[in-house]
């Protein structure tokens, strides 16, 4: 698993929008990666 | 490792799926009857959306035709939930091919590796479980399911005149057409006990 104090490295995912989202669109601003395990749940 | 497709006078493994309800739904409940497996990319899209639907609505014919659908694609339980309560399902089973992710569609050849979804396709199989129909859609287009049920009518009818063979012609991604004799009459009925004990 990810560790504090590693590089992010990264990444590009299609997301809401039929945009296309990577680590450099955020470059300068602070990042939360949120994940969470099914869309259409309670949790 | 991408399996071949499965094609038309092969045996259908008995499956296990869990459905929209968090049921698991296994294909032995429809013995005696066709299977009608309805592939789908993914859901919430306007295609896949009208595929569905109109299995809905045909959920009449299909009975009368002995025939059960179900529609598959490799979306979770509750996406396959949500979606089917938008598009106010009221019979049809959405099973859900999530996890191992499309394991289902990899058995068959369906899968699409460059995707992470399932071709858009049509398997028919009869009531002695054997592939009888086999047909790909481009991703783009609803599924022609009239032809897939005159196609059920002409097995029906071959049902009454044992000697009717039927053949089925498909033209498949690479264009080429292929033709397949229905081999229901030639000794294949031995084989069946694999699929729908």
């Amino acid at each position: 698993m990810l560790e504090t104090g590693t590089k992010a490295f990264d990444f590009a995912l299609e997301g809401t929008g039929n945009r296309t989202f990577s680590l450099a669109d955020f470059q300068g601003k602070w990042l939360v990666l949120f994940f969470y395990p099914k869309d259409g749940t309670s949790g | 490792m991408v399996e071949k497709r499965i094609a038309a006078g092969e045996i259908m493994e008995r499956f296990s799926l869990k459905d929209q309800d968090n049921v698991a739904w296994d294909s032995s409940s429809a013995r005696g009857k066709r299977l009608l497996l309805s592939f789908h990319p993914l859901a919430w899209t306007p295609v896949c959306a009208e595929q569905m639907i109109e299995l809905e609505k045909n959920m009449q014919v299909l009975d009368e035709l002995d025939t059960v659908p179900v529609g598959i694609s490799v979306d979770p339980v509750p996406s396959k939930s949500a979606w089917a309560g938008d598009l106010k399902l009221a019979r049809l089973r959405l099973l859900s091919d999530f996890w191992p992710h499309g394991k289902m569609a990899k058995d068959l050849g369906l899968f699409r590796e460059k995707d992470g979804f399932s071709e858009r396709a049509n398997v028919l199989v009869n009531e002695q479980g054997i592939v009888v129909f086999v047909k790909t859609y481009p991703i783009g287009q609803v599924p022609d399911l009239q032809e897939v049920l005159d196609f059920i009518r002409g097995l029906h009818h071959s049902d009454v005149k044992s000697d009717i063979r039927t053949e089925h012609c498909m033209v498949d991604l690479s264009g080429k057409s292929l033709c397949v004799g229905d081999s229901r009459n030639t000794g294949i009925q031995s084989t069946s006990d694999r699929h729908l004990d």
